[in-house]
């Protein structure tokens, strides 16, 4: 079959940064093809050049047989191009027929939207595209988030899009809902025909999903795997450029040490119940379960997001009462939220302040800003964390997700806190980074700092932790330890 | 170690004062265009008197901006300011009170109206424009109460009125313009040179991340809406003194300018960006704009009209420049 889209030895530049360096691919109709690379490797400018948002400055696309040059969206979305984004672009209080049809040429009748028509048509895609029969009135705010994006795909189809670009889908959703958007997302490649170009930076979605992979690494083409070929060894070796250790430090004993942090029976109405466990100085803590375990909420409550409703929390043998914020910043625990967009970053502040912000925090109303210390701070941090700063006085959004993310980390290293609580400390980071942040956990482990860390990826879990509390449905199942710290007895646990 | 490359991005231009380079420019193209419409623009005479003019507004302005930068605003500023004038004025004419008490009393007033407004937004999270627009309503009801819809003027001497309004430092600088700078001084190092303005900073930037880096950020906003009030405060006393009259209708739509002063020096509505010097040169434009269009003999009612064209210009300009940054 040939192809649908084909982009030969696209280039291009923003100031003097070159994003793309040449590249190639080819996306054919009723085939998934994976894009991967890390953050920066030029995946989100070849997609805007794709989808009509950027052009490029040399190179060509064919499409269709012909040549390809749109000027804007709107003309790659007439062609037949769509991008699926991170966000998803709904009108929440709108019905779902309502988001199909939005747009400049609603159906209507009489100069009125004509709702039955559209109530029907919808009922009629959505046989159509993903054979599943829907209520079209009720209101896409209260749906899933898996089930607002199967909205936008069946609206973009309905307008004959014939090549989906996947921008990172599944980064809102749980992984049950990957599953159903993943089956929708084959069926329609098999039954309508539709080419696929799917970007992610989760490797094991990569190698589910696609039929073939293209990678890119600093704007360039560096491997395209078969089906057959893929590892996720392999794609990590191409994405990063070398090979990712293995878990590098061997497990301890810690049980004869002192005790940092104690759960006595804590619950959380809705969440979860009656949890115990016991943290010790030095050790790496792992908190696994899935989405809706109650492992989210488990561990911000230990910061007090909210505190639990019962039971008690001892740190170094002190029982703290109703946690909160303040009282958990002065028993000694820095906490990672787990969105460092909402809940981490300040958009609109240098990288110095970003990273001092905690320590400012403690500082008196009234006391000056000493910029030079805060300055001293993050240079110190950029130099202790490997964060790549090429001046704190930047923006933070001048760094890279990756370096955001140590720089969230810096921000409680540099209170020297015992006890460091991290939620989904990888999430929203490429490969390199992600090992790059685990070597860091680790070796402040080896310094004496008690770290509890929740994570949805079990695989980082099982290189990273020394014990691991597994939660299913607000229950505390098992304790990994040792001997049975296997990602067989993970699953089992998490899932059963 | 190599983790510090040498600066490759021409971001370091972004100091506190290039910041505000914008907005000063556009000041000094406006002077340039009304000293060449209008000779007597560019006088001392003038410029004090711009100033003089200007410094209620500014000293207002100043503290809404960090009212505004720490996420929150206040539009009640204007009826503060005539409880203020009404309180200090009653006990005066009506109860025989010494000037100076009374002037404190007003201030005090305008300092627990700030508190129950910081407090009302903060306890309840209401969002501040309903939240200081029925305060607003609730204070300017209470300046009617008080004194009847009347105006209040005072004929006695008295050294205050010198101090706050009236006397002439080295013989041509009005004393308004030496509170309005002193203000300036102050809201200047509270904002941007203490750990108070960062938390301020932080609190409107990301309240979220502002609260899960430990900052009390409902206490943090209560204090600016305290030292907006103290502003509206102190501006009522110097109008009380250069007056000798206060109404209980003063100070209405001072709100709106007040806002518009700090948008035009480069505020961001939404929070955690803004300048004391930016709004500073925003209130200095309005007036300029004003006292400009009347030496060249405009109609008075095209003044406002003018005005809302600067703003809207500054607006657009703000966004296209920060739009820009935004980009790599």
């Amino acid at each position: 079959m040939s192809d649908l889209l084909s982009v030969q030895n696209i280039s291009k530049h923003f100031g003097s940064t070159q994003a793309l360096k040449g590249v190639s691919l080819e996306a054919t109709p009723g085939r998934i093809i994976g894009l991967a690379g890390e953050n920066g490797a030029g995946k989100s400018t070849l997609i805007r050049i794709m989808c009509g948002a950027a052009f490029p400055d040399s190179g060509e696309m064919r499409y269709a047989g012909g040549m390809y040059r749109p000027h804007d969206v709107s003309e790659a979305e007439a062609k037949g191009i769509s991008v699926f984004h991170q966000e998803i672009p709904i009108c929440p209080h709108l019905s779902i027929a309502a988001n199909v049809f939005l747009g400049p040429r609603i159906p209507s009748a009489h100069g009125r939207p004509d709702w039955k028509f559209m109530n029907d048509k919808c009922i009629e895609l959505y046989r159509k595209f993903l054979d599943e029969d829907i209520n079209p009135d009720v209101p896409i705010g209260e749906c899933s988030a898996a089930e607002q994006q199967l909205a936008l795909l069946v609206r973009v189809l309905s307008r004959n899009a014939r090549l989906i670009i996947l921008d990172e889908p599944t980064t809102a959703l749980s992984a049950p809902e990957v599953e159903r958007l993943f089956e929708s997302i084959r069926r329609l490649k098999d039954e309508q025909d539709i080419a696929f170009i799917f970007v992610s930076h989760l490797l094991d979605e990569l190698m589910e999903l696609s039929d073939e992979i293209f990678v890119l690494r600093d704007g360039r083409n560096v491997g395209h795997l078969q089906k057959e070929a893929f590892s996720a060894q392999e794609l990590s070796k191409l994405i990063t450029g070398r090979s990712i250790n293995d878990r590098s430090r061997t497990l301890k004993d810690f049980s004869g040490s002192e005790i940092s942090l104690e759960a006595k029976s804590i619950s959380l109405a809705k969440h979860y119940s009656n949890i115990s466990f016991s943290v010790h100085k030095g050790e790496i803590f792992g908190i696994a379960g899935l989405q809706g375990s109650g492992r989210s909420e488990l561990i911000a409550s230990l910061f007090g997001l909210p505190p639990p409703e019962q039971g008690s929390i001892f740190v170094h043998g002190k029982n703290i009462g109703a946690m909160s914020v303040v009282k958990a910043m002065e028993s000694g625990i820095g906490y990672l939220p787990e969105d460092r967009k909402s809940k981490g970053i300040f958009p609109n502040m240098n990288i110095a302040k970003n990273i001092g912000m905690a320590s400012m925090s403690r500082a008196k109303n009234i006391s000056a800003y000493n910029e030079k210390y805060y300055l001293g701070m993050a240079h110190d941090m950029a130099q202790r964390l490997s964060i790549k700063i090429s001046n704190p006085k930047d923006y933070i959004s001048a760094l890279s997700g990756g370096n955001q993310q140590k720089a969230m980390l810096a921000r409680w290293l540099a209170l020297s806190p015992s006890i460091l609580v991290l939620n989904e400390p990888t999430r929203g980071v490429d490969v390199g980074a992600k090992s790059e942040i685990a070597e860091i956990i680790e070796s402040r482990a080896a310094e004496g700092y008690t770290i509890i860390v929740a994570s949805s990826e079990m695989d980082e879990l099982l290189l990273l932790c020394d014990r691991i509390l597994v939660l299913n449905r607000g229950q505390a199942k098992a304790v990994l330890e040792k001997d049975s710290l296997t990602k067989e007895n993970l699953f089992f646990h998490a899932m059963s | 170690m190599d983790t510090l490359k040498p600066a490759k991005k021409k971001n370091s231009f972004r100091t506190s004062v290039s910041r505000d380079l914008g907005v000063i420019i556009a000041a000094v193209l406006i002077a340039i265009f009304f000293t060449i419409t209008s000779p007597v623009f560019l006088t001392a005479y003038n410029f004090f008197n711009l100033l003089r003019q200007t410094a209620q507004l500014g000293i207002i302005a100043m503290a809404m901006t960090m009212l505004i930068v720490s996420g929150e605003f206040d539009l009640s500023v204007g009826a503060i300011y005539a409880v203020t004038g009404v309180v200090a004025g009653i006990l005066i004419k009506n109860l025989g009170v010494d000037i100076w008490i009374a002037a404190l009393i007003g201030f005090l007033a305008a300092l627990v109206l700030g508190f129950i407004n910081g407090t009302l937004i903060s306890a309840t999270g209401i969002n501040s424009f309903i939240g200081t627009l029925s305060t607003m309503m609730i204070f300017r009801g209470i300046a009617m109460v008080l004194s009847q819809g009347q105006p209040i003027s005072f004929l006695q001497d008295s050294f205050f009125f010198d101090a706050f309004g009236r006397a002439e430092l080295f013989g041509t600088i009005p004393v308004q313009v030496f509170w309005l700078i002193a203000w300036g001084g102050l809201a200047f190092y509270v904002l941007h040179r203490t750990a108070f303005g960062v938390k301020v900073f932080a609190s409107g930037d990301n309240r979220l991340a502002a609260e899960l880096s430990g900052i009390k950020t409902m206490r943090i906003k209560r204090i600016c809406f305290m030292l907006t009030a103290a502003a509206a405060g102190l501006s009522s006393l110097i109008s009380l003194a250069f007056l000798k009259t206060v109404t209980p209708t003063q100070g209405s739509g001072i709100e709106l300018e007040a806002i518009a002063a700090g948008v035009i020096g480069g505020t961001s509505m939404s929070g955690g960006v803004g300048s004391i010097l930016g709004t500073f040169i925003g209130t200095f434009i309005m007036a300029e704009v004003r006292t400009g269009l009347v030496l060249m003999g405009t109609d008075a009612y095209v003044q406002d009209a003018f005005v809302g064209l600067v703003i809207a210009l500054a607006v657009i300009i703000n966004v296209r420049i920060s739009s820009s940054k935004g980009r790599s």
